[in-house]
């Protein structure tokens, strides 16, 4: 398993358009990625789950990545939320 | 007749419960749009699930079927539901989380169960405009790959709970 932490800068945090477009980068790659903020969890692939973390700006994440190529999903993910988060 | 039929009898029906379509009712008053037609491409492409859309003629949004309200948001435009297993966004207009909650208000609490038809949440038409947003209320199969099939059987003008979504497991 491979994990990074980001903190959100996004000023609107993970709403409704950038969960959809997390979910849809998640469902392109081989791996399974998990979305922690403290004690919660949510698939990566799971919409409504992760929109229920009501992630806001400055809020620390970490990311799990787990199976298939690891280090490419790890890199498409961390792409994802250097660019929309 | 075995011991255990009874058991058999309720499976059965069980089994044939979740193979019958399930259907979504119009979450506002209004004109169906379909899902290519939603003025935001997250939600026309799919990426949010299937979805369809309402141009809703008055500033209310109602439970689409019975279930449990699974999420509010902070920004009041948008909550979560399950139904029959499925996942259901309903998202008041486009780009209107930049309202941050200005003319929108929530009817209805997390974790509560509603019924098909129950006021959710009250949204101020004229404001949505005036921040220069499109009003559609977009609801969405969020987890829609679940489901063998989710598909639009509405069209035109559409009375509040009138079937708009058909899905089948």
């Amino acid at each position: 398993m491979l994990s990074f932490t980001y903190t959100i800068r996004d000023e609107m945090g993970i709403h409704a358009r950038p969960a959809g477009l997390l979910v849809k980068k998640v469902k392109e790659l081989d791996s399974k990625v998990t979305i922690r903020k403290g004690e919660a969890a949510a698939e990566g692939a799971r919409l409504m789950a992760i929109m229920a973390m009501g992630i806001k700006c400055n809020d620390e994440v970490s990311i799990e990545i787990e199976g298939g190529d690891e280090e490419a999903s790890l890199a498409a993910v961390k792409a994802f939320f250097e660019e929309n988060l | 007749m075995g011991l255990f039929d009874f058991l058999k009898t309720e499976k059965d029906e069980g089994a044939k419960a979740e193979n019958t379509p399930v259907m979504l009712g119009a979450p506002a008053k209004g004109t169906f749009v379909a899902m290519e037609q939603v003025p935001d491409e997250v939600f026309s492409q799919g990426i949010m699930g299937v979805c369809c859309g309402i141009d809703p003629s008055e500033g209310k949004v109602y439970a689409p079927a019975d279930g449990r309200i699974s999420q509010l948001t902070d920004t009041l435009h948008a909550l979560g539901m399950e139904a029959f297993g499925m996942e259901i966004l309903i998202h008041v207009g486009v780009d209107t989380v930049e309202m941050g909650g200005d003319g929108f208000s929530n009817v209805v609490s997390a974790g509560q169960t509603v019924k098909k038809g129950d006021l959710l949440l009250t949204m101020d038409l004229d404001k949505i405009r005036a921040a220069g947003h499109a009003q559609t209320v977009i609801m969405a199969v969020t987890n829609s790959d679940d489901f063998a099939s989710v598909e639009a059987v509405a069209a035109g003008e559409v009375p509040l709970g009138a079937d708009v979504l058909r899905i089948s497991r």
